[in-house]
């Protein structure tokens, strides 16, 4: 749902943008919608060894935000981007232990605040490749947990088919989080780059994303504890228009 | 144009600038298996006690499974007992004064395992010795008696002498005289003798009783649950005894009731819980929920899922559905002797009578198996050898936890100096439990 409301509000506002087509100017204030994919790895400080075959697999999600920038000069901004994003992860067992796996459904609310670089590209005047570098303070949200375990169980057809001794169970279910264990503060580094192109009352741009997490999703609550931190790749893709977009709906109305 | 490719090398350097920073941002933490500590000092004849400690107190803190619930701080262990190990030094093996100090070393493992909860925790070491802190602990009860242990460490079905005391048969002539003692039938398992006792303990043995005329009471006793293992071995002297429970169970439209003596039942096999309640059940039995690891982290579990016997096809069910099923349990109904219980007590027409039971109701795998479930036993180094205990937990249908504590019957039974003696009795030995269980039956017809 959220995906489908999301998309039509990029359509709507690319339909705006497009009907909005002058030569840009500069201004200082941006507000947009931006929406992509999420990417996520999780860090464990590649202990993956400690536990025969087991395979940690990267996840994927999603990523929507409402970035306001406020554009001292050409080339330099500040946004603010409250962003909702997933930071997926699995854990499979492989070989003898492979239907076993467990996967996770983060969903995060985070805050950033980024130092919005760009450059001008030649001959090309609308276009202009930038960075975002900055980090974010935020909140783990949600957990999701699908997966399937193994249990020599007394689930029988009949006893005279008693051996059969390895049966499965599934679960899906949210994660009812543990305050001894889950850290749900989340925070972290982030450096993008870009491009956006500008029009008079828009600019559209595309970004790669890595979000890097400084916190981890444990408290410190044991010795000898192996860090669970995410690493998200973004790409995603939005729109931001400026003042120049009530002119032009001022300008519709009459 | 020029200030423009100034740009983009300003943004280059940050970038490359920012990847060296993030680098060093993140904790490193590379563990070790237990196995893998001190394996090589051990092959050559050394033994580094630190190490020893580390490769120990590590496999703990990653797979044991009961830190959610066990008030033993494993921090604090580790604070209060390194310094106490890396005092021991490394020694030669063959050091005369290795001996004292490898003794020094299991008390010290001893300490810190001591109020664990997990019920099957045994720790083996070195020289073959075994901790088990959940034998202890179940000494402590107000309402142990030694006199149990007679369930549990002794022959007690075969007549003749084992260890300097005489038994007679107790099923052929205490049980079945409080039957019908002129129709009641007698299934041992024929083939143990005293040289099946080892180190005080029974081989696998079942003893099945059907009574007749107005008891036609369905009585089986076994000592472990390798039920199906045996049924399923033709020429296991146990077969005939487990065949002849589940056709009588299956088949016999005269029966009662069901007695399962399980007083001193050390456990086993988990699928024969299903293979003796099975056939008793018309819908699914929720006996509770299990869960197990799901990462290193001491509180990283799966979800609870449901713990749960199917009913069998109609023709493999009880003849007479909804009989009276009771169970006679005490301290020493361990693991599978618990669980079955526990299922007991959720059936509408089940009661379960005796003593609370050992607590050890966490499903345990073969240590052959370690890591299975990111949990479960490990296989340590020099001075701790194996560290064996649950890989999934079981708790109650409603949440109750078990483990450490018991599963408590729906009826307590005493087994004090007035009940020993008449069991002893040389002239009129009695089972009350198991007339009190028979009375339990006729009263419910």
């Amino acid at each position: 749902m959220i995906k489908k409301i999301v998309l039509v509000l990029i359509l709507c506002l690319f339909a705006a943008a497009a009907w909005a087509q002058e030569p840009a100017a500069f201004h200082h204030l941006y507000v947009g919608v931006n929406g992509g994919w999420a990417y996520n790895t999780l860090y464990t400080s590649n202990n993956d060894a400690y536990y025969s075959f087991t395979e940690h697999r990267a996840g994927n999600g999603f990523s929507v935000s409402i970035p306001v920038r406020y554009q001292f000069v050409p080339w330099f901004g500040l946004q603010v981007e409250p962003t909702f994003i997933q930071k997926n992860y699995s854990v499979h067992r492989t070989g003898y232990y492979s239907p076993i796996y467990n996967e996770w459904t983060n969903s995060f609310v985070d805050f950033p605040i980024l130092a919005n670089l760009s450059a001008g590209i030649p001959r090309l005047p609308a276009l202009r490749v930038f960075v975002n570098a900055g980090g974010w303070l935020g909140v783990w949200a949600d957990s999701h947990i699908k997966g399937q375990g193994r249990l020599s169980n007394p689930n029988f057809a009949s006893y005279v088919h008693s051996a059969k001794l390895e049966q499965y169970y599934q679960y899906d279910e949210k994660v009812e989080f543990d305050s001894r264990r889950d850290n749900r503060f989340d925070g972290g580094l982030i450096i993008g780059v870009g491009f956006q192109y500008s029009l008079k009352a828009c600019t559209f741009n595309v970004e790669c994303r890595y979000n890097y997490s400084l916190t981890d999703l444990q408290k410190n609550y044991m010795n000898e504890m192996v860090p669970k931190m995410n690493d998200t790749l973004v790409v995603q893709a939005g729109v931001a228009f400026n003042s120049a977009i009530f002119d032009i709906f001022k300008r519709g109305r009459k | 144009m020029m200030k423009d490719k100034r740009n983009v090398s300003k943004l280059t350097v940050l970038l490359f600038g920012i990847a060296v920073f993030l680098s060093s941002c993140r904790p490193v933490i590379h563990l070790d298996r237990p196995g893998d500590y001190d394996m090589a000092m051990g092959m050559f004849g050394k033994v580094n006690f630190f190490l020893e400690f580390k490769s120990f107190w590590s496999g703990m803190n990653h797979n044991y499974l009961y830190w959610d619930i066990d008030s033993t701080d494993w921090d604090r262990v580790y604070d209060t007992y390194w310094p106490k190990f890396e005092a021991l030094g490394v020694m030669d093996t063959n050091d005369p004064g290795s001996a004292k100090a490898m003794g020094e070393a299991k008390g010290y493992i001893k300490e810190m395992t001591r109020n664990l909860s997990d019920g099957h925790l045994a720790i083996t070491f070195w020289d073959g010795d075994t901790i088990q802190p959940g034998d202890e602990r179940v000494k402590l009860r107000p309402d142990y008696n030694e006199h149990d242990l007679v369930f549990f460490n002794y022959l007690w079905s075969i007549p003749g002498e084992v260890s300097g005391k005489k038994y007679k048969n107790w099923f052929e002539d205490v049980i079945k005289p409080r039957l019908d003692p002129s129709s009641a039938e007698y299934f041992p398992t024929s083939g143990n003798s005293a040289a099946d006792v080892k180190d005080g303990f029974n081989a696998a043995t079942g003893h099945c009783l059907i009574g007749g005329g107005p008891d036609y009471i369905l009585y089986f006793y076994f000592n472990e649950f390798s039920l199906s293992q045996h049924f399923f071995d033709g020429t296991s002297p146990y077969h005939l005894v487990i065949n002849q429970f589940m056709t009588e169970l299956t088949e016999d439209p005269h029966v009662k009731g069901v007695i399962f003596d399980l007083r001193g039942n050390t456990g086993g096999s988990i699928p024969d819980i299903g293979m003796i309640l099975a056939p008793l059940i018309d819908k699914p039995l929720n006996i509770g929920e299990i869960r197990t690891k799901n990462g290193p982290g001491r509180l990283d579990y799966t979800p609870w899922a449901p713990f749960t016997i199917w009913p069998v096809d109609e023709k493999y069910r009880a003849r007479n559905p909804n009989i009276p099923v009771v169970a006679l349990v005490n301290e020493f109904s361990i693991s599978c002797g618990e669980l079955t219980p526990l299922a007991i007590k959720e059936m509408p027409n089940g009661h379960v009578m005796g003593k609370r039971t050992f607590g050890a109701t966490g499903p345990r795998i073969g240590d052959d198996n370690p890591l299975l479930m990111s949990g479960g036993p490990f296989k340590g180094g020099y001075l701790v050898k194996q560290a064996s205990f649950a890989a999934w937990a079981t708790r109650g249908a409603s949440g109750e936890n078990y483990e450490g504590i018991g599963v408590a019957p729906d009826e307590t039974l005493t087994f004090g100096e007035a009940e020993w003696a008449m069991f002893n009795d040389a002239a009129n030995p009695r089972d009350l439990w198991f007339e009190r269980a028979v009375e339990y039956i006729k009263s419910k017809q």
